[in-house]
């Protein structure tokens, strides 16, 4: 069983009020000053518009092949096949 | 025969303590959980069966345990003791992680302020019980609700607690449905948790690029202990949202995080040595552990209350209970809990915004009591 006088004592020989009111009082600065920032990040990013502007998303193109392409990956394909099956190509 | 009979003597068998068969029944015990009711089973797992193999009796004399130097599991163990696991995995974290929701609501970050309340209250009780103030900073930082934060601060303050630091930080992370929602009940009115949420405004992907420089700066410069998690976490999500590192993002929040989740959570689990873990000490930080995660919600939801009484857009206090940063289970409680008030009232997005908080404040807190605890 604990005495509560020592445990008492323990808090504050530990500086315990001392380092959760400090430790709240960081958190909670850093974290408002990151909802700060946070908050003021569209002006501030629309202001420097110029030298920072929204990166452009490569997004995959999905065209069919076009008939030159397709021409030249069945000659290439002929030609690997004679190739390896040692008849010249044709 | 005599060999017959020495063998006999060297099995586990017969040199069993009754302590490694309760550790063994709780590593049985963390599977069920984990497969029968999915609670945090890809952590649960892995440390319920560490628990096991480090509950079978060792032979003197030849380097087996987490605690034998030159063993397998002495090795793997390195990577807890020195506080190296908990920064990789934040990177997998950073890099999975969207932080859209917080960006558009700014207002809701200090939710995840709030919740920090947890680890500094259970600092004090962890001092009032007798434990040292470095003890009693590893064990307070249970109540952020962050398993890698807690072992990376017990790794640096009280090494010899970081077993059971571990497995009540991950315990109770399993058990945030079962803690959470009846504090949540009893601190709202039925009408505050009907209160709805404005839909959240698109984010930009500048924003989401520039963020992870921004937050990692305040935190980092404030406190710098919290560099090496805020900044692996920060790191992974640059990764992310710059959109030209794909491949190393999804290395990161893939194999990366899973390799190194398995290594710790083995590892951990291996460190439960009867003979280490079960002590007076132990069943003082679980029930501290479960205290801390009580307060923690409670200041989470209670902030939003205060909240409430200076702004006109009402925030719905069960979003506070977010704030501890067990992400995202207790997003999804919410959720639960405001679904069950009114169907249509989709809480989820919101909840993300405190809990992602709630992530980095914790990591700020263990960077703080680092700090002023270093010898």
């Amino acid at each position: 069983m604990i005495d509560p006088q020592a445990g008492i004592q323990n808090i504050v020989d530990g500086q315990g009020a001392a380092i959760a009111i400090a430790g709240m009082s960081i958190v909670f600065a850093a974290l408002t000053l990151i909802s700060v920032v946070i908050a003021l990040l569209p002006r501030i990013l629309s202001r420097i518009e110029g030298l920072f502007p929204e990166p452009v998303v490569a997004t995959p193109r999905s065209r069919a092949a076009p008939i030159e392409d397709l021409t030249t990956v069945a000659a290439a394909a002929a030609a690997y096949h004679a190739a390896r099956s040692g008849v010249a190509p044709g | 025969m005599d060999l017959f009979v020495e063998f006999i003597g060297t099995t586990g068998f017969a040199t069993m303590a009754w302590g490694n068969i309760l550790m063994i029944l709780i590593g049985l015990v963390f599977i069920t959980l984990a497969i029968t009711k999915h609670y945090e089973p890809l952590l649960l797992l892995p440390i319920g069966f560490g628990a096991i193999v480090g509950n079978i009796p060792t032979i003197p004399g030849m380097a087996l345990s987490v605690y034998d130097e030159g063993s397998v599991l002495h090795y793997l163990y390195f990577g807890v003791r020195q506080g190296i696991y908990p920064p990789l995995i934040f990177l997998g974290i950073g890099a999975m992680t969207d932080f859209s929701a917080m960006l558009s609501s700014p207002r809701l970050v200090l939710l995840g302020a709030a919740a920090q309340i947890g680890i500094f209250l259970t600092l004090i009780g962890a001092l009032y019980l007798g434990f040292t103030p470095e003890e009693a900073g590893a064990i307070g930082i249970i109540g952020g609700a962050d398993g890698p934060t807690a072992i990376f601060l017990s790794a640096k303050l009280a090494p010899h607690l970081i077993g059971a630091i571990a497995v009540a930080a991950y315990s109770y992370m399993a058990l945030v449905p079962v803690i959470q929602p009846p504090i949540m009940k009893l601190l709202t009115t039925r009408k505050e948790r009907l209160i709805r949420m404005p839909p959240p405004r698109q984010v930009s992907l500048r924003e989401r690029i520039v963020f992870p420089i921004a937050a990692f700066l305040i935190a980092a410069l404030i406190a710098p202990g919290s560099l090496a998690l805020v900044g692996m976490l920060m790191f992974g999500n640059l990764l992310k949202e710059s959109g030209v590192t794909d491949r190393l993002a999804e290395t990161a929040r893939h194999a990366f995080i899973d390799i190194v989740t398995i290594l710790l959570g083995f590892s951990v689990g291996a460190s439960t040595q009867a003979q280490t873990f079960l002590t007076p000490e132990s069943l003082s930080i679980f029930g501290l552990g479960a205290l801390s995660f009580a307060i923690a919600t409670a200041g989470g939801v209670l902030f939003a209350k205060f909240l409430n009484l200076f702004t006109k857009n009402k925030v719905n206090p069960l979003l506070g209970a977010a704030g501890v940063s067990a992400v995202p289970d207790s997003a999804r409680v919410v959720q639960v809990v405001g679904h069950a008030e009114d169907p249509h009232n989709h809480l989820l997005m919101h909840a993300m915004a405190p809990n992602v908080a709630g992530v980095i404040g914790s990591a700020i807190c263990a960077g703080m009591l680092w700090s002023v605890m270093v010898k």
